[in-house]
């Protein structure tokens, strides 16, 4: 059941083409009509021929076009123009659809067009009830796993909809200017929209979703269902527990160097049996068991404990059967998060930090804020190092040119405002250095004029939350703070913990202590700031600041359009001086 | 005063839990004794005074189960699952308290 009201031909074909078929009627062409089974030929005056059935996507024209033409808005219009206006005569209550689909019904004369949205029925609001009510996995179900999950992501961005009714409930997609216009029928892939395929069935999608969110239907549960993919080796599993139950039982202090070799064949196996976070889990317990075979000061048996009794309690539960898909996929983790094009993001550097982790990584991580949903976005440049053979230079990734503009460093990258355009960025906000981004330098505001919301509002409470949130198989998200600082206090080496520990005075004049854990890498800059390294003069800045259980680890010191991240500005060169800000 | 010090004394519980529990990692299950039932069981009264129904149950659990394999006819298996789960609740709770 159609409507072919004006809007309706116009958005299945265009403005211009139902002009024409108008004016080509007024100069005089004709159609004859011939019902058959389930369609109905129209033969126009011109020796054209059409065949029409009973909805707008299958129709057959003499002509060359493929698209559709002329011809088939002609033979419905004509129909409307002719065999309509002698019902309306007749006085009939029209109903509002077109029922070409009993058009085998030689006789019928129900055949109605309308021809303007006036004469809708009043409840009219009711046709389009299904876009909140129907059920949303059934409509999404010819949908690919991997779309889906492209659409959900781009819900995360601000984009404002205007919602038109007539004839059909039209959506436009105010940012990415689109428009798509649902029938009455609950199906997507009747709705229109005039961008064509994958990007079109998105757009749809988008539009959807975006219109149910503006009607307060929560769609999380269904198109979680639908994104998480867990396909994985269930031996693996296995295999993994039957040798952490082995550590356990043989306890740490028996237990024979060669079982580094088996954590690594384990590692290597659940990487190819798609289990991620098992293999980030069992390197991290090969980390910490290195660092007990070596006596070093870092082993932590509690640590230990924790990684080998959370990582066993994670594989049983994936052993067992009744275990849900959204449940198994967090445990399982991913390799590689899939990344999506977001058109625009206008982001400002807050500095980088260089890491390594205990499984094996080195990198260095660049933090922006993003102007558009207020988040913090990262870009992280990253290598395995748990092969002897490979190695990361902190210094020469810092001073490497930037993919994206070839003659930005990304020491440079790190303190700019940048714009960028169609960049790909995944989940959890990361950037990608893949192509076809592009990077633009912008003048940098001053960091005190810059708006960075709830980074600085609500430090106090986002410490007290910090401190409160524990959860077991999810790692704990990175909380980072901006602080705004009177002054450097104090500082101090606490040799039995080996951090460096800096105490501040905040604006509001409270203490609080900032801590660098010592490493080879580092020591440069730890020396450095244990002299003080132009400290006593730097008052009244902003601390970029990672929080975790508690601690305050100082990531880079701001101050109007400059940025010293502490590890690598001050650890290398000497461009960092405190004092410069 | 006194609602702080039975504070100190849930985590000062906690703590013992933890470093008995840490205490078994570098021994290893296989070691496990009726020495270690009868800390259990320690552990078991200060729990009870705390009224922690869960940790309680665990312990229970850990303390049947490690008591058969002590007398010779227990499933290592099922200890190692109380035993790990132990570990996690310690964890938790010491992480809530800190």
């Amino acid at each position: 059941m159609k409507l072919c009201t004006e809007d309706y031909l116009i958005r299945h074909a265009n403005k211009g083409l139902y002009k024409r078929s108008l004016k080509d009627m007024d100069s005089g062409v004709t159609v004859q009509y011939t019902w058959n089974e389930s369609s109905v030929s129209c033969k126009l005056s011109d020796e054209t021929l059409c065949t029409l059935e009973n909805t707008l996507d299958h129709w057959d024209c003499s002509c060359p076009s493929d698209h559709i033409c002329k011809h088939v808005l002609i033979s419905i219009l004509y129909y409307q123009r002719e065999h309509q206006t002698d019902e309306d005569a007749a006085g009939g209550a029209i109903q509002t659809e077109t029922v070409l689909s009993e058009a085998t019904d030689n006789a019928s004369h129900s055949i109605s067009i309308a021809m303007d949205a006036d004469k809708l029925t009043p409840d009219h609001d009711s046709r389009f009830r299904w876009m909140t009510e129907f059920d949303l996995s059934a409509l999404i179900k010819s949908y690919s796993s991997s779309m889906i999950e492209e659409v959900w992501f781009r819900l995360r961005y601000p984009e404002q909809i205007e919602v038109l009714k007539d004839s059909l409930l039209t959506v436009r997609l105010v940012r990415q200017d689109i428009e798509v216009s649902f029938t009455e029928e609950p199906s997507l892939a009747k709705a229109l929209c005039k961008v064509k395929q994958t990007a079109g069935n998105m757009a749809k999608l988008e539009a959807l979703l975006r219109y149910r969110r503006q009607q307060h239907v929560d769609d999380s549960n269904v198109l979680s269902g639908r994104v998480y993919d867990t396909k994985f080796s269930m031996q693996t599993v296995r295999e993994c527990r039957n040798m952490l139950a082995d550590l356990l039982k043989t306890g740490l202090a028996r237990l024979p160097q060669s079982f580094m070799a088996q954590l690594e064949t384990f590692a290597v196996a659940a990487h190819s049996g798609n289990l991620p976070d098992i293999e980030r889990s069992l390197r991290g317990i090969q980390g910490e068991l290195q660092l007990f075979f070596d006596r070093h000061v870092r082993f932590s048996m509690q640590t230990m404990l924790d990684r080998v009794s959370k990582l066993y309690l994670a594989l049983q539960v994936l052993e067992q059967e009744n275990t849900s898909a959204l449940m198994q996929s967090q445990l399982i983790g991913s390799f590689r998060s899939k990344y999506y094009t977001v058109p625009q993001l206008h982001l400002y550097g807050l500095g980088a930090d260089a890491w390594e982790t205990r499984s094996g990584y080195r990198g260095i991580t660049y933090y922006f804020y993003c102007f558009e949903d207020e988040e913090i976005y990262t870009y992280s440049d990253v290598r395995a190092v748990y092969y002897e053979d490979n190695s990361f230079s902190y210094a020469e990734h810092y001073g490497a040119f930037t993919p994206w503009l070839t003659n930005v460093t990304f020491r440079q990258f790190a303190g700019e405002e940048l714009q960028f355009q169609t960049v790909k960025v995944n989940n959890d906000r990361r950037l990608s250095s893949g192509e076809g981004a592009k990077l633009e330098l912008m003048t940098r505001s001053n960091v005190e004029d810059v708006n960075l919301n709830k980074y600085m509002n609500d430090v106090p409470s986002q410490l007290r939350e910090d401190s409160r949130t524990f959860e077991l198989f999810t790692n704990p998200k990175e909380r980072l703070v901006i602080l705004r600082v009177a002054r450097i206090v104090d500082h101090s080496f606490d040799k039995r913990t080996q951090h460096l520990n800096l105490t501040i005075e905040t604006e509001e004049g409270e203490l609080l202590h900032l801590t660098l854990p010592y490493s080879m890498d580092w020591q440069m800059m730890i020396q450095r700031l244990e002299s003080g390294y132009g400290a006593a003069s730097l008052e009244h800045f902003y601390a970029f600041v990672r929080m975790e259980q508690g601690n305050l680890y100082p990531i880079s010191f701001l101050k109007g359009q400059r940025v010293i991240s502490l590890k690598l500005d001050i650890g290398y060169g000497r461009t960092g001086r405190l004092g410069r800000l | 005063m006194e609602g702080r010090e039975d504070l100190e004394d849930y985590s000062q519980c906690m703590q013992q839990i933890g470093s008995w529990a840490e205490e078994l990692l570098l021994r290893g299950i296989s070691q496990f004794t009726m020495k270690d039932v009868s800390v259990l069981e320690q552990f078991l009264e200060q729990i009870n005074r705390f009224q922690l129904i869960f940790l309680k149950e665990i312990v229970e659990l850990l303390i049947a189960e490690g008591r058969n394999l002590a007398l010779g006819n227990g499933n290592e298996e099922l200890l190692l699952n109380h035993y790990c789960r132990l570990t996690q609740y310690i964890r938790l709770s010491v992480q809530e308290s800190s």
